[in-house]
């Protein structure tokens, strides 16, 4: 049991993502899919919510009647969808734009301009940002049906997101790359001469940039997961509608039915372990940087 | 203070100012583009017409929202002025008693819990009436700014400890805290101004939960108000600038009491 324990400390990243994964692929299982089939136990029908151990609900239900664990594993599933599209669009493009802006553009007038994009974009704040950008989509979903719907909406708004955090990574990297490229080994790449593209791609993002990229998709999940939670509470009403299945309005519905019941805490206690481990990775990788 | 220092201040001041009103200006008009497409009422007259005054709420922006910053940055500021004290406190203990520092840690970790939850289960304590320093707590707490402070803080503290000069002075039996003042003061300082944009946004989800009508509130009111096509982009403009001039002023602030008075940078 010790060498297990230890053997998931070391590798806790790896662990840590695999666990994740087999979580998510757990969602799609009939098992949770029954689940979310709400259980009207009482004689007169009404839904209610039942505490932890019911005879069938290992952590009760929710106002819905659905089981709480099989909504708290898609729900947790429904946030890591949404920071793997905020991380996928702000890796490609922040991945991209660094690369121009670290290596390839030399003070040249796109450079300068990329540059002034990324000093107006990083001046909003990112909470700011992330309003506006569901402010401008629920007045664009009046013209475009498409983004009414929440299952299309919030993955595009924290796609924009992603968007918005890619200056941030491009800058990130800029400052990496440019701190690589006075380094020996690179130089020695150019004089053998290899390819740019080998360059770029395999020395520079694959073998010394991983950690980066890793310190700052940790991040973005963090954000994402934060974020979700912040648009779907009443004040702010931006978010999933409270009957969806994320954490945020779990909680929201919590907060309104049953206020510091335990129904409470189980969403709020799940975001604040997904936060955790992935702080924790994103220091882990930020630490493996140096 | 010469006058070639105070030049520089105000140009720096100015450059902040404008970059400020640049991108509110972008704001409004990224925001006037979608209203534009979604309502027909929308005339383009609304996004030229710069003007001092709210149809939203029958006022002038400038004193309008000078009331809602003042109780913005009088919340902001007393968060500040707590993650600080806190954060010193924290590195002292987690210097002074290495020993226990997943204690340390586990109290950080509050941090982690998002500033909704903080924000219920303290009305739920308080019978729905959260007194102003909880607000002020839980911002501290919720935006995340105390565990930032006392990471870069203690990172800090064990960078100054490990120098060479500490050391030899520590080992002449003067006291830590006299050896590395004058480096830990400005590069707490500078930290500390870097880490006031993280109130800053905290600030607008606790007073959006707490009802407090500070400048996050009411961006959000403006938000809904011109979603419902009341349409007023100057009051947008005027809380989108207020709100990147702090942003920026702050880490501008941070980046001049490095420069200033840094003494590694003086060398």
């Amino acid at each position: 049991m010790k060498s297990v324990m230890r053997l998931a400390k070391v590798n806790f990243t790896k662990v840590t993502i695999l666990g994740l994964l087999a979580l998510a692929l757990v969602s799609f299982t009939p098992w949770i899919h029954s689940g979310l089939e709400p259980d009207v136990t009482s004689s007169s029908g009404a839904v209610k919510w039942l505490p932890i151990h019911t005879t069938g609900h290992i952590l009760g239900t929710e106002g819905q009647g659905r089981d709480m664990l099989a909504v708290l594993i898609v729900s947790i599933r429904n946030s890591l969808i949404l920071g793997s599209i905020a991380v996928l669009v702000s890796v490609v493009l922040g991945g991209t734009f660094g690369i121009l802006l670290g290596y390839i553009l030399n003070r040249g007038p796109l450079e300068r301009i990329l540059l002034f994009v990324a000093r107006i974009v990083k001046s909003i704040p990112l909470l700011m940002w992330i309003f506006l950008l569901v402010f401008w989509t629920e007045v664009l979903s009046s013209i475009i049906p498409f983004l009414e719907s929440e299952t299309v909406r919030m993955p595009w708004v924290f796609g924009l997101l992603g968007m918005i955090y890619s200056f941030n990574l491009a800058l990130f990297l800029r400052g990496h790359i440019k701190k690589l490229k006075a380094s020996q080994f690179i130089e020695a790449c150019e004089a053998l001469g290899l390819k740019k593209s080998t360059i770029i791609f395999r020395h520079i993002i694959w073998h010394c940039s991983k950690d980066l990229f890793g310190n700052q998709a940790s991040y973005i999940f963090v954000q994402c997961i934060l974020l979700e939670i912040t648009l779907s509470f009443h004040a702010i009403g931006y978010g999933y509608s409270p009957n969806s299945l994320s954490l945020g309005s779990l909680f929201d519905r919590a907060v309104f039915e049953r206020p510091m019941s335990q129904h409470m805490y189980m969403p709020l206690l799940a975001a604040f372990l997904l936060t955790l481990l992935f702080s924790i990775m994103a220091q882990r990788f930020g630490r493996r940087l140096g | 203070m010469s006058m070639n220092r105070l030049f520089s201040l105000a140009l720096m001041g100015a450059r902040v100012v404008l970059l400020a009103f640049i991108v509110a200006l972008i704001i409004r008009v990224l925001s006037f583009i979608p209203l534009s497409m979604a309502y027909e009422d929308v005339e383009w007259s609304d996004l030229y017409q710069i003007e001092f005054y709210s149809h939203i709420y029958n006022d002038t922006i400038p004193g309008f929202v000078g009331s809602a910053l003042w109780v913005t940055l009088k919340l902001v500021l007393i968060a500040w002025a707590l993650s600080i004290g806190l954060a010193i406190m924290f590195v002292f203990l987690k210097s002074r008693y290495e020993r226990l520092s997943f204690l340390w840690d586990t109290v950080l970790t509050v941090s982690d819990i998002h500033v909704f939850g903080l924000f219920v289960i303290i009305q739920n304590i308080t019978s729905f009436r959260v007194p102003y320093i909880l607000l002020v707590v839980i911002l501290t707490l919720g935006s995340g700014s105390l565990k930032e402070m006392v990471l870069s803080f203690h990172s800090v503290y064990k960078d100054v400890v490990r120098k060479e000069y500490w050391r030899f002075m520590y080992s002449q039996g003067i006291h830590p805290v006299r050896i590395g003042f004058a480096e830990l003061l400005v590069r707490f300082t500078e930290l500390s101004f870097t880490k006031l944009p993280i109130l800053l946004i905290g600030s607008i989800l606790v007073e959006a939960a707490s009802n407090t009508l500070g400048l996050g509130y009411y961006l959000l009111d403006v938000l809904r108000s011109l979603e419902n096509n009341r349409v007023d982009l100057n009051i947008l403009t005027g809380i989108s600038f207020t709100l990147i001039l702090l942003v920026l002023l702050s880490q501008k602030i941070a980046e001049y009491v490095r420069v200033t008075f840094d003494p590694q940078l003086q060398l």
